[in-house]
């Protein structure tokens, strides 16, 4: 398993402490990037839907909802979450380990009474111990919300700064990048009242269940059917959606939106200036990383619209598409997809409520993801070799024993290669593919 | 000592004789061994696991003793097998070599095999090296480390409280440690109370730990040995009520079981006036919504409680018992609104709002109610007309347009044959193509190699083999005949035995690749119309036409198909017109379209010529044609249903057995197409139904006979196993007729929906439940039909009751509520002492559907029974309920 290793490393653990009057939840922000600073301090206006989110956002990076057969005896030690402070929200997100499930907790300015902030994104320590904590906090408990507040004193003190070096897999970083893409690319589908969520969610196999089913919503109500109903989401592996339960009591809605290209959905609970937002790939075994929807971007070479975006980026947290034209003098038709190629490299995020990206860095090593990425090697591979042949408006790709032909199929590429034949292109380009254009494009 | 020396001395001495030896080395000499030594270690335990040739080696310990002598610790986790000697102790290993890795190998051992800590002890209890500390230690005690003896201090001191935060997990946790002890044995739960009753733990400190523990909301399974303990600690009242804010903050626990602990708590301190009933009414919100009746309802009394003992609340009290509504359960919304209506809560207009909003959610009986409570208009009674009255018209099935489509396609149903549309066309494109796709080579070259791999790999779906062993034909111009030798004993013949419906797909396909070869490309005569799966008329006189002008013979298997396929329409028609031919196959045709010309002599065809005809009759020039004589081969078959019940001796264990027999009697498995399906499949063989095991085999074996599914649902009938949970059920390709455009549905299909219905698998069932309602709402299957169907399964007492209840739901869900009620009624036609077990849900799933349409139960033999039932509680409940609502109608 290709692996990146991430060694976090926190001035003291994330404590939920009773302080005078109040609980401060005190999350230790990485270090390990440079020097240690203080992102946020603020007071939950709605405590206990904010202990309840960062629970659910923790315990989907703690879970597994797929393991291999061959990974039985070796499960991932769990990432981080990755907190980013903006100027109007503060969002924790985070993948499961087996990727298939990404979440995200977006706190509007109404949600949080805030007295210092520092743009910025880190990945927040958050054990299991904190998630035990947090389990206790109630709509009456006053909750001060911190990242990174104490990393500086105890450093001071001399404290032993706390290392964790987590081999990250490779697909949990490139899944990160890949959900964005995925999320831009959602439409809104159902929504259901609070009732109706909480009916449907209660409604939900208590087990692991890995059937397809479509829910659709008729008269207020969700409806699970067993066959493609109209206006209907695809709902597989349903215990993903387990960690919302305990919160449908205190949301507005259940928000569903659905990707048709690639048939993930994402689930909003909506508690107004709160928002708990689970994607789900359309298969449990299945995860973001795999998808390779990124990889048409990283193939390309930076353009010039997006280094120009690039250079314009400064934590917004709404991303507007005519404004940021407007700004840079680039045309609108070319700054969405600079845009996409700027979410792969993991530098904006995709909101669904505001229907637009925001600024953030992810605290990996993007460049690095691009180099190992196996179909972009691959391809590059076959450039080299010069398998390549360009015949009228299709190309043969040449491999071992065989030649591929990749041609025009619509707006997009068929290839003859088995990848294509299972995916037929709802995983992202094959390595054939991708050869194709790489080599399209660097000989124009 | 040399290399060579050191591995003799491993293979030719026993481990304590290979210590003694090695002790006497120094540790520096010893370890310039290593890579050896991790060499002939790896190679004797993979022996263990492989064919691999097992060394010689007299003592196998004496290997692991030598890797501990010499290895580095890297070198030891490296090993991928843990190194552990067998007769001679590890601490007398360690204490003869003194290793200066073992601190560092028993932290990894008791991080890494908790389960081995307490084998882990003697070295630290032996003073060489440090009791392993941290989460590992914990987890050791949930596996099988005592603690005991010169550990108990530790035990008490520490390790004790950190039960109380360390969850655990997999197989390493309290509650899975309890629940396994042997009858007899220690759980911790006793030795923890022992403890305490001995006073060497405090039990006060206990019992607040044991709800530290519950507030963390560990996992159900691992949180109920902390609520367990909790409750056999006994805590006096005056301990409860110390602890009375700590139960109530347990109400709002995301963990079901804990939030009914804790409301028992609460009842306790409630009656003994020991909350004050703000505070519980506050706390109490959670509860109201939990998932379990019985906690709901407790809550609710507990509002109640809090209100009458503060009328102050009890605006505050009317609006928490509308949270307890989200319950399911009608009798939960009748007593939330009782509570709601005592505590006078239609007065507050908010109150009411927030009701309305409810209304349309709620149960049937339940909403008339519930509008009057809110000041909304009640909703009219009625049930919302079923989903669709009308089957969906076929939609036409288009042949690929060209080579580059037909391959394309070609390589997609190789990886992935579950829609039996797609394989049809996909051979029809290469039958069609497939000539001019071999004039370039270089365009072949994909399907050459992929097919070759799946091939040598095909998995177990025998349809994946018979698409390789086609495109390889394609691909490598040799015939499907000389590329598989079907005697071998490989999983290839193993899928694709004789007898088999992917066995005429192979020899189907054979035909037409032989065709190919000779470089003719022509249509596929057995590719379907239209979404129906059927072969029109037209289409197969068209398609024959083509033969003609190409002067190609059709091959007996493909047009037998093509036969078995035909759309029921134009029987008894006109005779082919002129041009029509007097071939084989063009007389058979007009054979199966009514003519009677002479038959033969190609029996197969003409078995299937048969199959097609309407009606179907005995026709003894058919059966001529067979020696001996096939079933459905010229002579039509009956069928019967046996529902049995069948017990253990002790009478403990019960489960179905449902039997299919037809008549006369099906002697042997026969390779006839018409006959595949009346095989009765033999338990003992590799594959039991002629149709397959895997969901693609079957999805393909029910387009073979589209017009007449009733023997395809007799081999789903033998083929089903109702306890059976699959993640993927290859059984529910068996319903996947009820789907497409088509006639009405026999009794074999009807039973086939019963029978699904009552599955263990929710796939099935909930599949099985849409078809029904679909069958249904298209007129393709009447309640009587259906009842009289389900009635010897429901009857037989040999499945839950209460799977056919959910299933009628779910079909009442779909749309088809008046349906269910008249198979209901239907059903309910039995003597008193045959009542089925469990019937009240069905009793009130029927109420609650005449209420929702306006409807009463009319027919006399429903009320008779509901008249007679014996029992009480829920089916006394209802059948007084329906009762009254027929006497009120009538």
């Amino acid at each position: 398993m290709a692996a990146i290793d991430q060694t976090y490393r926190y001035a003291t653990p994330s404590t939920l402490r009773p302080g005078s009057g109040q609980r401060e939840l005190a999350l230790a922000s990485d270090q390990a990037a440079g020097a240690p600073m203080r992102f946020l301090a603020a007071r939950a206006l709605f405590p206990d839907v904010t202990a309840k989110g960062l629970r659910a956002v923790s315990e989907i990076v703690a879970a597994r909802y797929y393991t291999p057969p061959s990974m039985v005896a070796r499960l991932l030690r769990e990432a981080d979450p990755v907190a980013t402070v903006s100027p109007g929200a503060v969002r924790f997100e985070g993948f499961s380990a087996c990727c298939s499930v990404y979440a995200r907790m977006d706190l509007d300015d109404g949600a949080l009474d805030v007295s210092h902030r520092r743009h910025g994104t880190t990945n927040v320590d958050f054990g299991p111990e904190l998630r035990a904590a947090l389990a206790g906090v109630g709509k009456d408990t006053t909750l001060a919300l911190g990242i990174g507040a104490d990393a500086v004193d105890l450093t001071r003190d001399g404290q032993t700064v706390i290392e964790r070096k987590v081999p990250l897999p490779l697909r949990w970083v490139k899944g990160f990048a890949q959900v964005q893409l995925t999320l831009a690319g959602m439409a809104p589908a159902l929504r259901l009242n609070r009732l109706g969520a909480q009916r449907f969610l209660r409604a939900l196999p208590r087990g692991k269940s890995d059937h397809l089913q479509w829910v659709s919503v008729t008269g207020g109500a969700a409806r699970l059917s067993p066959r493609r109903t109209q206006d209907a989401v695809p709902l597989r592996g349903s215990h993903r959606l387990r960690v919302m339960e305990s919160l449908a009591a205190q949301a507005d809605a259940l928000e569903v939106f659905h990707n048709p290209q690639n048939d993930a959905t994402a689930w909003v609970l909506d508690f107004g200036t709160q928002r708990l937002s689970l994607v789900l790939n359309v298969e449990p075994w299945r995860g973001f990383s795999g998808d390779g929807g990124a990889l048409a971007q990283l193939a390309k070479t930076e353009g010039a619209a997006s280094a120009t975006l690039r250079a314009w980026l400064n934590w917004q947290d709404r991303i507007e598409v005519g404004a940021l034209a407007a700004a840079t003098g680039l045309a609108p038709d070319t700054v969405a997809p600079a845009l996409a190629e700027l979410a792969a490299l993991g530098l904006v995020g995709f909101d669904l409520r505001q229907g637009g990206y925001f600024h953030r860095v992810l605290p990996f090593d993007a460049e690095q993801i691009a180099a190992l990425h196996p179909r972009l090697q691959a391809a590059e591979t076959l450039i080299a070799a010069g398998a390549v042949t360009m015949a009228g408006n299709a190309a043969d790709v040449a491999g071992k024993d065989v030649v591929h032909r990749v041609s025009p199929n619509g707006e997009g590429w068929r290839c003859t290669c088995p990848w294509f034949a299972k995916t037929a292109g709802q995983r992202g380009p094959c390595k054939h593919v991708l050869a194709v254009e790489m080599h399209m494009e660097r000989t124009a | 000592m040399t290399e060579a020396e050191l591995l003799e001395l491993l293979r030719t001495n026993r481990g304590r004789d290979v210590l003694n030896r090695l002790a006497q080395v120094p540790p520096a000499e010893r370890r310039q061994h290593a890579k050896a030594v991790v060499r002939l270690y790896t190679d004797v335990e993979a022996a263990r696991f492989s064919s691999k040739p097992k060394p010689r080696i007299r003592d196998e310990e004496a290997v692991t003793v030598g890797l501990l002598a010499t290895a580095t610790l890297s070198d030891l986790k490296k090993a991928g097998y843990l190194a552990w000697p067998g007769t001679v102790a590890l601490a007398d290993v360690i204490a003869a070599l003194r290793p200066d890795w073992t601190q560092g190998f028993v932290d990894h051992i008791a991080r890494t095999h908790p389960n081995l800590i307490d084998r882990l002890a003697p070295v630290w209890r032996a003073g060489l090296c440090q009791r392993p500390e941290g989460d590992a230690i914990i987890l050791g005690y949930y596996a099988q480390f005592r603690g005991d003896g010169e550990d108990e201090t530790d035990l008490l001191t520490r390790d004790v409280w950190r039960f109380f935060e360390v969850e655990g997990g997999g197989e390493f946790s309290l509650a899975n440690h309890d629940k396994l002890a042997k009858p007899g044995a220690d759980t911790w739960e006793s030795r923890l109370i022992a403890y305490a009753r001995a006073g060497k733990l405090d039990r006060h400190r206990l019992l607040d730990a044991s709800l530290d523990a519950l507030e963390r909301d560990f996992g159900q399974y691992r949180a109920g040995w902390y609520s367990r303990f909790h409750v056999s600690l006994a805590p006096t009242p005056a301990e409860v009520t110390a602890r009375a804010t700590r139960y109530l903050g347990l109400l709002g626990s995301s963990v079901p079981p804990t939030v009914s602990f804790a409301i028992k708590f609460v009842q306790t301190l409630d009656k003994a006036d020991a909350l004050e009933p703000a505070a519980m009414l506050g706390a109490l919100e959670p509860a109201l919504q939990a998932r379990a009746k019985g906690t709901v309802a407790a809550a609710l009394k507990l509002v109640a409680r809090a209100a009458k003992r503060d009328p102050a609340l009890r605006p505050r009290a009317a609006s928490h018992a509308l949270l307890a509504l989200v319950c399911e359960d009608a009798g939960i919304q009748d007593k939330a609104l009782d509570l709601f209506q005592s505590l006078d809560g239609p007065a507050n207009d908010q109150a009411r709002a927030a009701l309305g909003a409810y209304v349309d959610l709620l149960a049937p009986s339940v909403r008339p109610r519930t509008a009057v409570l809110a000041g909304t208009a009640p909703a009219a009674a009625g049930a919302p007309s079923p989903q669709a009255d009308t089957p969906p018209t076929p939609a036409a099935m288009a042949p690929v347009a060209d080579g580059q489509d037909a391959l394309a396609l070609f390589l997609s149903v190789l990886e992935n044959p579950r829609d039996p549309f797609a394989v049809e066309r996909a051979v029809d494109g290469l039958s069609r193509f497939g000539a001019e796709l071999r004039a370039d080579p270089a365009v072949l070259s994909p399907l050459r190699k992929r097919a070759a791999q799946i091939w040598a790999n095909p998995g177990a779906a025998g349809i994946r083999a018979v698409l390789a062993l086609t495109g390889r034909a394609l691909a490598e111009s040799t015939p499907i005949a000389q590329l598989w030798q079907p005697d071998g004993d490989d999983d290839r013949a193993r899928a694709l035995p004789a007898g088999t419906l992917q066995h005429a797909h192979l020899r189907r396909n054979a035909e037409l690749a032989d065709r190919v070869l000779d470089g003719t490309g022509l249509p596929m005569l057995s590719l379907p119309s239209d979404s129906s799966g059927t072969v029109s008329v037209a289409d197969l006189h068209a398609r024959l036409a083509n033969y003609r002008a190409a002067g190609v013979t059709p091959g007996p298997v493909d047009m037998s198909l093509a036969l078995m396929r035909l759309a029921p329409d134009r029987r008894g028609g006109p005779a082919p017109g002129d041009g029509d031919g007097d071939d084989e196959a063009a007389r058979a045709l007009a054979y199966a379209l009514g003519a009677d010309g002479p038959v033969g002599p190609t029996a197969e065809l003409w078995a299937a010529a048969w199959r097609a005809r309407r009606p179907l009759t005995e026709d003894m020039r058919i059966t001529a044609l067979f020696d001996p004589a096939l079933p459905d081969c010229g002579l039509p078959i009956g069928h019967e249903l046996n529902v049995r019940r069948k017990e253990s001796a002790c009478g403990a264990y019960f489960w179905i057995t449902v039997d299919v027999p037809a008549t006369p009697a099906i002697p042997n498995r026969a390779d006839i197409l018409p006959a595949i399906y009346a095989f009765h499949p033999d338990p003992s063989l590799p594959v039991s139904s002629s149709c397959g095991t895997h969901f693609a085999d079957i999805a393909w074996a029910s387009l073979a006979m589209p017009v007449d599914p009733e023997p395809f649902f007799r081999q789903g009938m033998l083929q089903q196993d109702t306890w059976q949970n699959l993640t993927d059920n290859p059984t529910r390709a068996f319903l996947e007729p009820f789907f497409r455009p088509g006639g009405g549905i026999g009794d074999l299909g009807a039973g086939l929906l019963a029978y699904y219905m009552a599955c263990e698998d929710k796939s099935v069932t909930a599949l099985a439940a849409d078809a029904a309602a679909q069958a249904l709402s298209q007129r393709r299957l009447s309640e009587v039909r259906f009842a009289a169907a389900l009635a010897p399964f429901l009857m037989s007492g040999a499945l839950p009751t209460r799977r056919w209840t959910k299933a009628l739901a779910a079909m009442a869900e779909a749309g088809a509520q008046r349906h269910v009620c008249a198979i209901i009624a239907q059903l309910l036609d039995f003597p008193p002492e045959e009542t089925p077990r469990d019937l009240g849900g069905m009793l009130e799933l029927l109420y609650e559907l005449h209420v929702a349409a306006g409807t009463a139960p009319e027919r006399p033999e429903t009320l008779a029974c509901l008249e007679t039932l014996p029992g009480g509680g829920k089916v006394a409940k209802f059948s007084k309920k329906l009762r009254a609502m027929a006497s009120e109608a009538a």
